[in-house]
């Protein structure tokens, strides 16, 4: 009897947990959702340089996107730079997470602050100080003129290299951290237990370490990618007019250009496109890795 | 399998010395226990063997090769770890499987010897389950049956049974070694619990701040052992300073006259097992050492008293639970009565102890 009245209890208390929380969750369900359904519905209207936007029901924006070889080259290198970005942050990220969370330094959350604080800074200040580093009389040039390697000046900032390192540089921190988490539960007695059975460091790594990591790669891939794939400051500052990627370029559409239909256009394809690509290598790698684990 | 030597192994971590001049001869077949309290350099000595860590100085033969500078993953040994360690991202076949792959073995030799060790272990019908499928004494005895697989030259544990539940620890380390003396594995067992060392083992080595304190038979160490940290860390042990007082006297620092078989002019302590003691209300025996009664603990198949002797030392006296429980009525708390052991049941040391 009494077990009955305890169960009527919990399914009540849970109904009502359900109902406090729905007004903010309607709430926080239509500030994330209106911008995009808005956009969305925006992306089908027409447009006249005289009248602006005319409401309108047309693929046109799409067709014209995808048509012209300028927008076709925006959202390729937008593409590219950001595979690049993320695939050099995991390269770069996966050692230093893996230091971080095999070391016994008591100098251990230093390092992790250290790691947080450049998130501190804003893009903005970041992406100035890289364009200090890569400009003509910049620190780079200097370095690489007196260690011989170069004789003039080469051109850095404003080209898509400048951009690939500074972007890299503010999506960095984000992997290492989201890496880090995971390994940090790993019990690395597995590695020492794959040497004794005649793996050797390499083969430790691809057979046992990786495949163990794999929830965190795919997490800090994704997450990486999703903010490459977005980045605005930094292609605007390093990238100057030597590149152009998606997001400064939809900005221009709707805040330079007013070509409203045109800009939502772009921000859906950038949304959807992301989306894509962030979740399709996220099945790709628990397809390899993480099933196995989990069935 | 083969022969383990340790020749003057020595490890220094920084300025603190882990290992120091430990060396041993272990037969081919031979099961021996690295015993001590955390800290003593037992697991250190382990890691060492298996190739983890290099020792500072000293050499490592397994056989008659000197594997002191060849790299874990070249060293041949098979080892199961404290926590298990198996691949969670890979079955139970695919685990006993990682170390015949990385020796390259054919496919269908490969299969045959997954069965093998798996039937060892009484697994076979798990070769498809994720290790977290498993109880841990099922873990644990996939990781043996990985490290065996390969047919290691030596077999090394390094605290396999602290994970487990008492009645598992039971059944699982008779499992290895009831393996360990079919298949006349050379093996090393690294324990931090004496019952397990002493159940298991042909020989143990008791080890101390790095040092071992000494090697031998588990009833050489419990009957004779050759230090006041053996005598204590293995078993129980009542303690008596002083000096010899003629031809098999011994007089204590209370002043007590004690009949000693084995004592000699540099014996200064002596010890006895409580297990070795009575109590009656009378003397009795070759000596009887006056104490009151303390505490009494009720263990079941015995009983655990702790007295206070002269100059209120403590002692302790285990009577076991027998049908007649005659002295069991003397066992009030406060009561005066004497503790009875035989001459030749003393064991004598040259060190004083600490206490």
């Amino acid at each position: 009897m009494s077990l009955t009245v305890d169960t009527h209890a919990g399914r009540a208390g849970r109904r009502m947990g359900v109902f406090l929380a729905f007004p903010s969750s309607l709430i926080v369900f239509f500030i994330i959702m209106i911008p995009i359904v808005l956009m969305f519905r925006y992306s089908f209207n027409d447009y006249d340089p005289i009248n602006m936007m005319r409401e309108a029901f047309t693929f046109e924006n799409y067709i014209k996107f995808f048509s012209d070889a300028y927008y076709r080259e925006v959202f390729l290198s937008t593409l590219k730079v950001a595979a690049i970005c993320t695939a050099l942050a995991l390269i770069l990220g996966f050692p230093v997470a893996y230091f971080l969370a095999k070391t016994q330094t008591r100098f251990k959350s230093l390092l992790i602050i250290l790691l947080v604080f450049p998130l501190m800074v804003g893009n903005v200040v970041r992406a100035a100080g890289w364009m200090v580093v890569l400009g003509h009389a910049g620190a780079a040039n200097a370095l690489m003129q007196w260690l011989g390697l170069i004789e003039q000046p080469i051109k850095l900032l404003y080209t898509p290299l400048a951009v690939i390192i500074g972007t890299t540089a503010v999506v960095l921190p984000y992997m290492i951290l989201t890496l880090q988490s995971v390994l940090e539960g790993i019990d690395f007695s597995v590695e020492e237990a794959a040497q004794n059975l005649g793996a050797n460091v390499w083969t430790t790594f691809w057979r046992v370490l990786l495949p163990i990591a794999a929830p965190g790669v795919a997490a800090g891939t994704m997450l990486v990618f999703i903010l490459c794939m977005n980045a605005y400051a930094t292609p605007v500052l390093l990238g100057g007019s030597g590149i152009t990627m998606m997001a400064p370029s939809l900005y221009g559409q709707i805040a330079k250009a007013s070509n409203w239909p045109f800009g939502s256009t772009m921000a859906l394809i950038l949304v959807v496109a992301t989306l894509v690509m962030a979740l399709g290598a996220n099945w790709l790698i628990h397809r390899r890795y993480v099933k196995t684990m989990a069935s | 399998m083969a022969n383990v030597s340790l020749i003057n192994l020595k490890k220094q971590f920084g300025k603190s010395l882990a290992v120091s001049d430990f060396s041993l001869e272990i037969a081919d077949g031979e099961l021996v226990a690295f015993l001590g309290p955390s800290g003593c350099g037992k697991t250190t000595t382990l890691r060492m063997i298996a190739g983890f860590l290099d020792p500072t100085a000293g050499r490592i033969l397994i056989g008659n090769d000197d594997v002191t500078a060849v790299p874990v993953h070249k060293r041949n040994t098979g080892m199961v770890f404290q926590r298990y360690a198996l691949f969670p991202h890979m079955t139970v076949a695919h685990n006993v499987s990682f170390g015949l792959e990385m020796r390259k073995v054919p496919a269908a030799e490969r299969e045959r010897r997954i069965g093998l060790a798996l039937d060892m272990v009484r697994l076979t019908e798990f070769k498809d389950r994720y290790p977290r499928q498993l109880s841990g004494g099922q873990q644990q005895r996939v990781a043996i049956a990985r490290a065996l697989a390969i047919e290691p030259k030596v077999f090394l544990l390094d605290e396999p049974l602290s994970n487990l539940d008492a009645k598992l620890r039971l059944e699982v380390r008779e499992d290895i070694r009831a393996l360990q003396q079919r298949l006349g594995l050379t093996t090393i067992f690294v324990t931090h619990d004496q019952e397990e060392a002493l159940a298991i083992s042909d020989r143990m080595a008791i080890m101390h701040d790095g040092k071992v304190q000494q090697v031998g038979t588990p009833q050489d160490l419990y009957e004779k052992p050759a230090n006041l940290f053996v005598a204590d860390f293995l078993g129980k042990m009542n303690f008596f300073s002083g000096r010899q007082a003629g031809e098999g006297q011994f007089q204590t620092q209370e002043g007590l006259q004690l009949k000693v078989a084995a004592v000699a002019g540099d014996t200064v302590t002596i010890g006895v097992r409580p297990e070795r003691t009575e109590l009656s209300s009378e003397p009795a025996s070759d000596n009887s050492v006056p104490v009151t009664l303390k505490s009494c603990a009720f263990l079941g198949s015995h009983i655990d008293v702790v007295l206070t002797g002269a100059g209120q030392q403590r002692l302790s006296c285990q009577l076991s639970n027998t049908a007649a429980g005659s002295s069991h009525q003397l066992l009030q708390e406060g009561a005066r009565l004497f503790m009875n052991f035989k001459a030749t049941d003393c064991v004598v040391f040259s060190e004083r102890g600490a206490r």
